[in-house]
């Protein structure tokens, strides 16, 4: 009975499972296992390096082509957040001024001779009260509800998607490992499989899903370490177009607001440090700033792996003994802890263990 | 054969055209890798896999092929007075059973209620004590107040720390910007 059920399942699978492509490392390492014999098609390095390529194709379509998307972010336990993403290449002046006779003064700042210059780039969160980010160029202004609207000097909007992982996929590299593990559909449209791995195991991973024709992102889900779905951003809507939405053409450079500039921060000689740190985690910057809520003072150090931001904090303890106090905020871990009267706190898109092992690592020197 | 195999490979990945499908259908070690191959692929794209292992349900199978089928016809079902009365007897003392447990209950709840009225009758005739509980309310209310209060700081801490966090992660790109030359004459034209 079951044996005659078996083949004809089979050849029903030949259809299905032809779609799909199996070409990681573990693959083939699973595979030389299964089958006693070492019939292993390709070394596992050459398909790693593929993977790279493939991510590195990515980063060119998303910042090349003109694009809009409708993506929706899903956190278990929170109202899922849509947001419409828009992305073009802004033509040359002579063409937008062609378009736009009879518009006033036109925006010179808009195209300048650098490529990078003359993308624009528009994210808006749907549901609430909106907020809005527009982008042209390196000029990133925000427009939000509760604030006035300012702009900053940023060469992306920092969107539902890492930026790194689909922009500038080899600031990731240090840090994880990138693996193509095949391909299915997503989006309605046949996808190509990620898997992002911290090299370390001591990170989320991340499955990203990319549309195999054009190679713009369609979904990412970022998992624990269990493998549970933290998060999720799935592309609904993905229309590619031969020229640049027709909003863009209309901004102009004088409505948008001015860049503020922050000063970097001069060097700062913190009598503490962190004596050793997750793979390809490093420190990007340090200083003494006040918070914005409490008005708190606190010595802050701002990690980063290229894919997610850990923070961390030093201040006073309160006068009140605490505890530690672990909290898990959208997919955000916040730890704090009460140690030689100072309070220690780790925020960041990483697993609580990593967190713990992070507060560990600093070392406070005595006075 | 091992050629056959990376053939068969390559085809489950998609990577090659040139696979004779009607080898699999005699073939019942290809069939075995054909699956395994499948399911390997399944399990790394994190695809939801019935893992249904066929030896097992091969095993099953040929267990149910070797089951003697019973012949033999069942009891009928066919009462008889005698089991009738049995029956009888086994209800009345079920009843039996009942009535005692209730009577524990009812003694039970006698107890019970002897306990409870003692201090019951005693709290409405010692008047004066009666003032010392909004005393101890008080008391009560004065020892939550700063630990309220030290939960409702640390709250806040908590949140100022995290939205700090965001800032500081939506900034970090900018002190990236500001480093690259190309960046400034950008914004100067303004």
């Amino acid at each position: 009975m079951g044996l005659r059920t078996f083949p004809s399942g089979l050849l029903r699978a030949v259809f299905v499972c032809s779609l799909y492509l199996t070409s990681s490392t573990f693959a083939f390492s699973a595979v030389s296992q299964a089958s006693s014999d070492n019939s292993i098609a390709k070394p596992p390095a050459v398909v790693e390096a593929n993977a790279q390529e493939v991510l590195l194709k990515v980063s060119h379509a998303v910042n090349t082509l003109n694009y809009e998307a409708s993506l929706v972010v899903f956190r278990p336990g929170s109202e899922p957040v849509p947001y419409i993403w828009r992305h073009g290449i802004l033509p040359d002046m002579a063409v937008t001024e062609s378009d736009h006779v009879n518009s006033s003064p036109k925006p010179k700042t808009l195209a300048p001779s650098t490529p990078t210059n003359n993308t624009v780039e528009y994210l808006n969160s749907l549901n609430g009260p909106g907020a809005q980010v527009v982008r042209v160029g390196n000029k990133v202004s925000f427009f939000e509800a509760d604030k006035p609207a300012f702009a900053l000097q940023q060469s992306h909007i920092h969107g539902p998607i890492p930026h790194n992982l689909i922009r500038n996929p080899a600031a990731i590299f240090a840090a994880y490992d990138v693996v193509l593990v095949g391909k299915s559909r997503v989006t309605g449209k046949a996808a190509l499989h990620f898997r992002v791995l911290s090299k370390d195991g001591s990170r989320y991973s991340y499955a990203l899903w990319v549309d195999s024709e054009t190679y713009l992102p369609l979904k990412l889900n970022t998992l624990t370490l269990k493998g549970e779905v933290l998060e999720q951003v799935q592309v609904t809507n993905l229309v590619i177009t031969d020229s640049v939405h027709a909003d863009f053409l209309k901004l102009e450079a004088q409505q948008l607001p001015q860049v503020r500039h922050i000063n970097p921060p001069k060097e700062f000689a913190l009598k503490w440090s962190i004596t050793s740190l997750p793979v390809g985690m490093k420190e990007v910057k340090r200083d003494i700033h006040r918070l914005a809520i409490t008005g708190e003072l606190v010595e802050y150090k701002l990690l980063s792996d290229g894919l997610v931001d850990v923070s961390i904090y030093l201040q006073k303890a309160g006068t009140v003994p605490q505890d530690d106090v672990l909290i898990r905020n959208q997919s955000e871990t916040f730890l704090s802890r009460v140690r030689d009267g100072l309070q220690l706190t780790v925020v960041g898109k990483i697993p609580a263990p990593t967190a713990n092992k992070i507060m560990e690592m600093i070392a406070l020197s005595s006075t | 054969m091992s050629d056959r195999q990376e053939n068969l490979s390559a085809f489950v990945d998609g990577e090659s055209a040139q696979f004779d499908i009607d080898q699999l259908q005699n073939d019942k070690e290809l069939q075995a890798k054909w699956q395994n191959y499948h399911l390997l692929g399944d399990t790394l794209r994190g695809d939801a896999v019935m893992v249904a292992d066929t030896s097992i349900l091969d095993a099953i199978a040929d267990a149910l092929d070797d089951e003697p089928t019973i012949l033999a016809p069942r009891r009928s079902k066919r009462k008889t007075v005698w089991d009738n009365v049995v029956s009888l007897s086994k209800q009345s003392s079920q009843f039996a059973v009942a009535a005692g447990v209730a009577a524990v209950m009812i003694l039970g709840v006698q107890s019970y209620n002897t306990e409870q009225t003692q201090p019951f009758m005693t709290a409405p005739t010692s008047g004066p004590q009666g003032g010392l509980s909004p005393v101890s309310l008080s008391q009560s209310r004065t020892i939550e107040n700063p630990n309220r209060q030290a939960v409702v700081e640390q709250r806040k801490r908590i949140n100022a720390l995290l939205v700090d966090h965001k800032q500081q992660v939506r900034l970090q790109a900018v002190l990236d910007e500001t480093t690259e030359p190309e960046t400034v004459p950008e914004g100067k034209p303004k």
